[in-house]
């Protein structure tokens, strides 16, 4: 697929995941992904202000933080793409989102972990599941992973996914490694 | 949760309806353009881009929200409430994203036929004080002006109004 450059005034068009759609409801072995709500607020904001966020394009301060938050609401009403909560038990651990940024070159799958949910595989269990929902359910022509350079636990998770990088593939900020699922 | 504002509204003109992805467009031309000025901007795209998904967003975080303002194609403008922090009021904002769209009392009856809609508590209104065309807006929405109240530190030339509903239901 082309590359975009996020340069002009023109975004490209989103919904390379197909029109709206509900968030779906995906479950696992350990995990339930379902919608966001209001009340995953907290952790997100305790992650995306402090220093784990640094490899997240952040850290962020209040008014960022909430406009993320609530980007992550507004994908499935305006395109085919958006996040799911990640649900262990009675905890919410995590986020995992299918991107279709403006200024992301291709759809894009990512994840995060909350505070204190780290190192349970959760991330990669929840980005496998919504791999295998994706390619029953609109599947994009390419679709790839971003991290930070520095950002080992998501690159190990990127790698368990099976994963290949790419140095060549254009990406949202120069340094950034793109991951490529398919 | 009751939501205190329905998903759309329409009035004579206008179509108030939730935002779609053909309305990005528009509004990132008007985030990166001049008339931001005094409202935060203007800003490069990708910040444009941002706050056009948290501006769609935020109805599915807090029950309300800004509607896209429209007739039959993508939208122009965008009207309703904005909340960021539980702790702040509730704002309501309104903006035409084209000069071209002046002029004709779109902004007016858009904002009245929120008002009318409201079930929701007390709003703030912040209009810098050098966009005469938005202070006329408050103005004919009869909204009252707090010359105590100190702007925020995003937006240092604002004008605070404040508007309550009445206790039989929004009038407006």
């Amino acid at each position: 697929m082309t590359a975009h450059a996020f340069t002009s005034t023109t975004p490209v068009p989103i919904g390379r995941f197909g029109p709206p759609r509900a968030a779906p409801v995906i479950t696992t072995d350990r995990l339930r992904l379902d919608g966001l709500t209001r009340d995953d607020w907290p952790a997100y904001h305790d992650l995306m202000t402090g220093p784990r966020a640094k490899h997240m394009g952040g850290p962020l301060d209040l008014p960022e933080a909430w406009g993320w938050f609530c980007s992550d609401h507004a994908g499935w009403s305006l395109g085919g793409a958006g996040s799911l909560a990640i649900r262990h038990g009675d905890d919410t651990v995590g986020e995992v989102s299918l991107n279709d940024l403006p200024y992301f070159p291709e759809p894009e799958l990512g994840w995060m972990v909350y505070d204190g949910h780290e190192g349970q595989g959760y991330a990669t269990e929840a980005a496998r599941a919504v791999l295998d929902w994706l390619a029953a359910n609109h599947r994009p022509p390419t679709l790839v992973s971003y991290t930070d350079p520095d950002n080992a636990a998501s690159i190990a998770v990127a790698r368990r996914l099976g994963a290949t990088l790419d140095a060549g593939a254009p990406t949202p900020e120069d340094g950034d490694l793109c991951w490529r699922h398919w | 949760m009751t939501s205190p504002l329905p998903p759309t509204l329409t009035t004579d003109r206008l179509t108030l309806r939730p935002f779609q992805a053909r309305d990005m467009a528009p509004y990132v031309a008007y985030y990166t353009g001049p008339r931001t000025t005094g409202v935060g901007g203007p800003r490069p795209p990708r910040v444009a881009a941002e706050r056009f998904l948290a501006m769609a967003g935020q109805w599915a975080v807090r029950g309300f929200g800004r509607y896209a303002i429209a007739q039959d194609g993508p939208a122009f403008g965008h009207v309703g409430m904005m909340q960021v922090a539980e702790a702040d009021p509730v704002e309501m904002t309104w903006t035409l994203w084209d000069a071209a769209c002046e002029g004709h009392g779109y902004a007016t009856e858009a904002a009245r036929a929120v008002l009318a809609a409201w079930r929701g508590g007390p709003l703030v209104v912040r209009v810098d004080r050098d966009n005469a065309a938005s202070l006329r807006v408050a103005a004919r929405l009869g909204l009252a002006e707090d010359g105590d109240a100190a702007p925020p530190a995003s937006m240092p030339g604002a004008r605070t109004f404040r508007w309550a509903p009445s206790p039989l239901g929004a009038t407006a």
